[in-house]
């Protein structure tokens, strides 16, 4: 900290102007010198650390839910291995029933393309009510060339598989805004005009779409530092054999321990248990709500403990393991250069708010995005308004959103995140920057604030 | 436990409760000297004391006197420490602009005396959930003469006593005046902005009014010269 190092090399200084005016031999001054100088910078080392400690103890207080870290999505060549990653979405195994029964038939046959144009553009492109074809050229592994047109339509897969995260932070109580995968939500199946063995496609070209596709589930594939682990048979847990109590005691003592809030609520739980469960480790349970749902955590035996205060038994279904991203962080910057990989980017404020009401509130809880990889600032003059102003970035559609209204809620026991419809006033940022996916980052920072200050709507424009 | 730290009163009988004491009774202490101090250690020290340490064991007054005090003095410390702490969290998020240039700017060209109130108000204003109030009360602290000028301080006229920062509300303008008689120099402007964009609400429209309205009861010194006319002790705009 300046004023420690201020303070202490001033006294440094202060000592020797005394010893230099003193009337010892040169070789001792010398020596009184660096014995100073040492011991000053020995002082200003023990306070920083001092002060370090101090302030990480405030921000833990001050943050008391887990961190998920940092979550990467990239688009990758099929044959590109990072190690940590994994393919978000395996199109192989059906683990996700779908509404859409033509397309559950047809999970293993199709060809999807990811986009790389603007949201709306990709909108206009694939689901504008008006069924658009292209003409396309299909280049099978034999050789041949076939010429024909073909369509897109919306593919939610990568969301669906998004949700495990969303369910994770509900249960986990995660403060940290979950994900930022542009090309998950601009993700389409192509629809050709003649039946075309898929296996046998070997590259498709559309010419009058170059400028939007970014590539193909032929040659490229969404993955993430995230290992998805299903479980068919229940997961056993370690031991059942612990009290309420003995959490209580823990959670007072240790430091390596976390709960979410509702780790004292409800003394005597119907159904408790004890996990073996590393720190990045998310153990995903079935069907319920986080009321009655307890979660402890200790990180230095690597344990979780769960109560459930409810009429059922609850059943582990996933674990979902975030690999940390640091020991690889190399070829995560390239990729976010090139604009590939996509990285929840949000730096925690070392004091949260619990409203915003000033405009320095704004901006404070607003500079934990400031810092990203892409370029992109938020202006720090932001403007009010009653009515929602005009030219603003527009919403993802409902199946594409990161939180739904509470209005939009119809099925009972639904894990999402939602926002509250208020009559407030509409708060509109401006993001600055140069990157293509302005407007996507731009909608995750807006969703993290709608979810979290309903003071205000928030919106966004980009310039 | 104020009253620990602040009174060596080794007279006084000091009794070590657990059990029925709670922050509330604590703070409640009673002034008379006759009457025991009930102090409860248990609810800061838990992990230092046991609830049964002090219960088969019958310390004299004058130790378990020292002993709470030394307590006392402890706490404090920790408590000093940790709110110096805090604000130096603050002060390093405003200087590393997580506040926003403008902010940052303001901050830096203010006199050390105003930073530090500004950081104090910061915390205040963060620990007790962003209250509306504590706009009011930093603009009065800061432009508001209650008894006399802080004397050394450049940026007011020494003239003004009381009634010198006055807020009016005007509601067919939907409008919150802001009344300073200081002068409307750069310092007090930059200052005024700091702490309108710290801590008023961003959807009030809020307007200063700077400098000097020779309003006032003429021949009362403290009511000679204020920013808005007074009519008995009230004022008009």
């Amino acid at each position: 900290m300046s004023q420690n190092s201020g303070s202490s090399n001033e006294l440094a200084n202060q000592i020797m102007s005394i010893v230099d005016d003193s009337d010892m031999s040169r070789e001792q001054k010398q020596l009184l010198r660096e014995l100073f100088q040492n011991l000053a910078l020995h002082q200003n080392k023990k306070l920083d650390d001092l002060f370090s400690m101090v302030q990480s103890s405030i921000y833990e207080a001050e943050h008391t839910s887990e961190s998920i870290g940092h979550i990467v999505v990239a688009l990758l060549p099929i044959k590109h291995n990072l190690r940590g990653f994994f393919p978000m979405f395996d199109f192989s195994q059906v683990s996700f029933p779908d509404d859409d029964l033509d397309d559950l038939i047809s999970y293993n046959e199709f060809i999807g393309a990811y986009f790389k144009c603007s949201y709306d553009r990709f909108l206009e492109i694939t689901d504008s009510g008006i069924p658009h074809d292209y003409d396309t050229t299909v280049e099978l592994i034999n050789g041949s060339i076939i010429k024909c047109k073909c369509s897109f339509r919306l593919n939610y897969s990568y969301v669906y598989q998004e949700k495990l995260l969303q369910v994770a932070a509900s249960q986990y109580g995660l403060e940290t805004p979950l994900i930022y995968s542009p090309y998950s939500r601009k993700f389409a199946k192509i629809v050709f005009s003649e039946d075309i063995s898929i296996s046998q496609i070997q590259a498709i070209h559309i010419p009058c779409l170059s400028q939007d596709l970014a590539a193909t589930t032929i040659d490229h594939k969404l993955m993430w530092n995230i290992e998805v682990t299903n479980r068919r048979s229940p997961e056993l847990p370690v031991s059942q054999a612990f009290s309420p109590e003995m959490l209580k005691q823990k959670a007072l003592s240790s430091d390596t321990f976390t709960a979410n809030e509702y780790v004292v609520a409800g003394s005597t739980p119907s159904y408790k248990s004890k996990y073996a469960c590393y720190p990045n480790e998310y153990i995903i349970f079935d069907g319920v709500g986080t009321r009655r749902l307890a979660i402890a955590r200790d990180i230095k035996e690597s344990c979780l403990y769960i109560m459930y205060d409810g009429q059922i038994k609850i059943e582990p279904i996933k674990r979902i393991k975030v690999n940390p991203v640091h020991d690889i962080m190399y070829d995560i910057d390239v990729l976010v250069k090139q604009n590939a990989a996509h990285i929840n980017s949000f730096k925690a404020t070392t004091f949260i708010k619990r409203r915003l009401r000033s405009n320095a509130d704004i901006i404070y809880s607003l500079s934990a995005f400031q810092q990203n990889e892409y370029n992109i600032s938020i202006a720090d003059e932001f403007n009010i308004f009653e009515e929602c102003p005009s030219e603003c970035i527009s919403e993802y559609q409902n199946a594409h959103r990161y939180y739904k209204y509470q209005a939009e809620q119809y099925c009972y026991g639904e894990i999402e995140r939602s926002i509250l419809n208020t009559r407030a006033l509409f708060c509109c940022l401006t993001f600055k920057g140069n990157n293509p996916f302005k407007e996507d980052f731009a909608r995750y920072v807006l969703s993290f604030m709608n979810e979290y200050y309903p003071e205000f709507h928030w919106v966004g424009r980009c310039e | 436990m104020s009253y620990i730290w602040e009174n060596n009163n080794t007279q006084r009988q000091f009794i070590i409760d657990s059990r029925s004491m709670g922050g509330a009774i604590e703070a409640q202490m009673a002034a008379d000297d006759n009457l025991p101090v009930y102090v409860n250690p248990f609810l800061r020290f838990s992990d230092v004391f046991s609830d049964v340490f002090f219960s088969g064991v019958h310390l004299d007054n004058e130790t378990l006197n020292a002993v709470t005090h030394y307590l006392a003095l402890s706490e404090r410390l920790y408590g000093d420490i940790l709110k110096n702490t805090r604000v130096c969290c603050i002060e390093k998020d405003i200087v590393n602009n997580h506040f926003g240039e403008t902010i940052r700017m303001d901050y830096l060209s203010l006199t050390i005396q105003h930073q530090k109130m500004i950081v104090h108000y910061l915390l205040e204003y963060q620990q007790n959930g962003e209250r509306t109030e504590l706009f009011n009360e930093a603009f009065m602290s800061f432009f508001g003469r209650l008894y006399q000028t802080i004397s050394g301080d450049e940026h007011f006229d020494d003239k003004y006593t009381s009634h010198s920062a006055e807020i009016i509300y005007n509601r067919s303008r939907n409008a919150y005046y802001y009344y300073c008689a200081a002068p409307e120099s750069a310092y007090n402007t930059t200052l005024f902005r700091l702490i309108k964009n710290l801590f008023a609400d961003c959807t009030r429209l809020i307007v200063p009014v700077w400098g000097k309205y020779d309003f006032g009861i003429v021949g009362n010194e403290d009511l000679t010269h204020s920013t808005v006319p007074i009519v008995g002790q009230t004022q008009l705009i």
